[in-house]
């Protein structure tokens, strides 16, 4: 098949190349994007809060019979307070990295951190 | 060649119109759980899967009266019909008791009663109470014929040690996805290639002081991993750290100078995973070397001192990466 | 003569519809994940529209194989993407086209809308989803544009050849 391109074909395709590399150079080098924190009650994932640098938040999970607060800061996700009988969640501390999560059990709830990096492991065996 | 590029851009195209990701957190068998499959149809495949978990939640439940596991503990001792999936599991754990002479022991449930460990009522209960609970503790209380199964001597059945283990590697079928990964209640059974086409996945190990960071990390492929240890479950009474891991002799929980035992073995064998590792944590450093070395089996325990020591099995998929945190492996 | 043109256009709008469809199947949204975002595939029809037709038939082609195709396949997020990469594409070729000749050809003007249609989406998606960080995107999607656009373009030329050879026999 015949390819008889024409100058100003290359000069369009060069530019391309151009405003590929222009944007992609400062993207790329960028300091890491940001966590998000999801919450999932049953299963579902029911908020989902990205950990920028000003975020203050503070979420209350209430379940049938328990009710859990999660505290979302730029330096991590806790479960602040729970009225579970075995402050499993609460016991867990603090969440700062992707991949980390925290479970209430009794009310269902799972708070992890997921990050747009790879995460360091597939998964924790505990 | 017109043709020729046409083709390949038609492959392309179709190619790429199969594999899709899908993920589900759920909860069962007293636990959080989150499987994740890849492959043409995902969805379909890990949704079954989580409703092959929660059937088998329903057979062998000890707290739930449907199940087939409350059937048996209150027959008085009649013989019981089971289904297949229970006599797999149970299976399982009778084995692992026979091998292992009883250090895991599927019928402790009377312990696990009294103790309450993991509930507001824990307790240190009294030596009377338990010297009554230890009665019925004996595996070879368990009889099977066939499809049948009894319970002798009024002892009580809890496969709660196996139970996930054994979904782990029988729920997903990895002919059925390209990759897949089971986490279930921290257990973990990965089959396949994860995303990036790689077969190798890594797992981290928690570590048994702050159990949201890791000491080491696994590489595993188309296997399981287990853990054992005294930080899951428990409470303290007067400095003193009480888990939920007991051993079926003394009716204490198991004091052998360990924190965990973690046990990685094929995928297809998360159930006798799940159970060994329980054995190998009652029987301590010394008699869970030598079983391990006896079986072939890999595995890492971690001692109260930080030592970590790895199986010869275990050795090239295991790398230490708490050495921060005081952890070190023993020569 | 209208009959025939309202014919030919709703012709060249099933086929773009067509190429929407068949592109959609094409696993962008694993590599780069804005829901809705295209190839581009379908500007094969709007560089023949603007190169066989005219200016005013190529937007009212673009208009309605995008209405349909959020239709046909239920994204309104996909509506506005394909609307804003679609149009800036013709806008982008219709002022390329008359300068075909010896310097430049279909290929060029091709691989530039292709250019375009990815800006227009990820201008879109940028409104749409409220965030800059989709402009991360852009460099790979500008990469796949030259391949796309040396398709298309070759696409295009061959068909005119073709026609051209029909009408003059």
């Amino acid at each position: 098949m015949r390819l008889p391109i024409k100058w100003g074909d290359c000069v369009i395709i060069a530019l391309v190349l151009a405003l590929a590399l222009a944007i992609g150079v400062p993207f790329y080098l960028r300091p890491s994007d940001h966590l998000t924190c999801e919450i999932l009650q049953n299963g579902a994932v029911v908020r989902t809060i990205p950990l920028t640098d000003a975020v203050e938040e503070t979420i209350t999970i209430e379940g049938e019979t328990i009710t859990n607060v999660i505290e979302i800061t730029p330096g991590g996700v806790r479960f602040a307070e729970s009225d579970c009988p075995d402050q499993v969640c609460v016991r867990s501390g603090l969440l700062t990295r992707a991949g980390q999560s925290a479970v209430c059990l009794p009310n269902r709830v799972i708070v992890r951190l997921t990050g747009a990096e790879a995460p360091a492991v597939d998964a924790v065996v505990q | 060649m017109k043709r020729l590029v046409f083709i390949a851009l038609a492959l392309t195209f179709l190619a790429g119109c199969g594999t899709t990701e899908y993920s589900t957190d759920f909860f069962a068998m007293n636990t959080v759980m989150r499987i994740t499959g890849r492959g043409t149809s995902a969805q379909e495949t890990v949704v079954a899967a989580e409703q092959a978990v929660n059937a088998l939640d329903r057979l062998l439940s000890r707290t739930r009266e449907e199940s087939e596991i409350w059937a048996l503990n209150h027959a008085g001792g009649a013989w019981v019909e089971a289904s297949d999936e229970t006599l797999a599991v149970l299976t399982t754990a009778l084995t692992v008791a026979e091998q292992t002479d009883g250090a895991y022991d599927p019928t402790v449930a009377p312990l696990t009663d009294l103790w309450q460990i993991g509930t507001e009522d824990a307790h240190v209960p009294t030596q009377a109470a338990i010297d009554d609970a230890l009665q019925t503790v004996d595996y070879h209380n368990v009889e099977v014929d066939g499809s049948r199964v009894r319970l002798l001597n009024g002892a009580q059945l809890d496969l709660g040690g196996v139970a996930k283990g054994w979904a782990g590697g029988n729920v997903l079928d990895p002919s059925s996805l390209e990759g897949g990964l089971l986490e279930l209640g921290g257990n973990i059974s990965c089959f396949g290639r994860k995303q990036g086409g790689s077969t190798v996945w890594t797992v981290g190990v928690a570590d048994p002081d702050t159990s949201s960071e890791l000491m080491a990390t696994l590489k595993l492929e188309n296997a399981c991993a287990v853990t054992t240890g005294d930080y899951e479950r428990y409470f303290e009474e007067n400095g003193v750290r009480y888990h939920h891991v007991f051993d079926p002799e003394t009716g204490y929980p198991a004091d052998t100078g360990l924190r965990s035992v973690t046990v990685v073995m094929d995928y297809a064998d998360g159930g006798l995973a799940d159970g060994y590792s329980t054995a190998l944590f009652v029987m301590g450093l010394d008699e869970g070397l030598d079983f391990c070395a006896e079986h072939g089996l890999a595995a890492a325990f971690i001692a109260d001192d930080k030592t970590v020591y790895v199986t010869d099995a275990l050795r090239d998929a295991f790398t230490l990466t708490g050495e921060e945190a005081g952890f070190a492996l023993a020569d | 003569m209208k009959t025939r043109d309202i014919a030919l256009c709703g012709l060249l709008v099933t086929v773009a519809l067509v190429l929407s469809i068949i592109e959609k199947m094409f696993p962008l949204q694993a590599v780069v994940p804005i829901p809705g975002i295209k190839l581009g595939l379908a500007n094969v029809v709007t560089v023949f529209a603007l190169a066989r037709l005219d200016t005013r038939r190529a937007v009212a082609i673009v208009l309605c194989r995008v209405t349909l195709a959020s239709v046909f396949m239920g994204s309104i997020t996909g509506f506005a993407f394909a609307l804003c990469g679609g149009l800036l594409a013709l806008a982008v070729m219709r002022l390329l086209l008359p300068l075909t000749g010896r310097s430049l050809s279909l290929l060029g003007v091709s691989v530039a809308g292709a250019a375009a249609h990815n800006i227009g989406q990820i201008c879109a998606a940028v409104g749409v989803l409220g965030t800059f960080d989709v402009v991360g995107y852009l460099p790979l999607l500008l990469l796949s544009a030259i391949p796309m656009g040396l398709v298309t373009g070759l696409t295009v030329r061959e068909t005119l050849q073709h026609l051209d050879k029909i009408s003059k026999n």
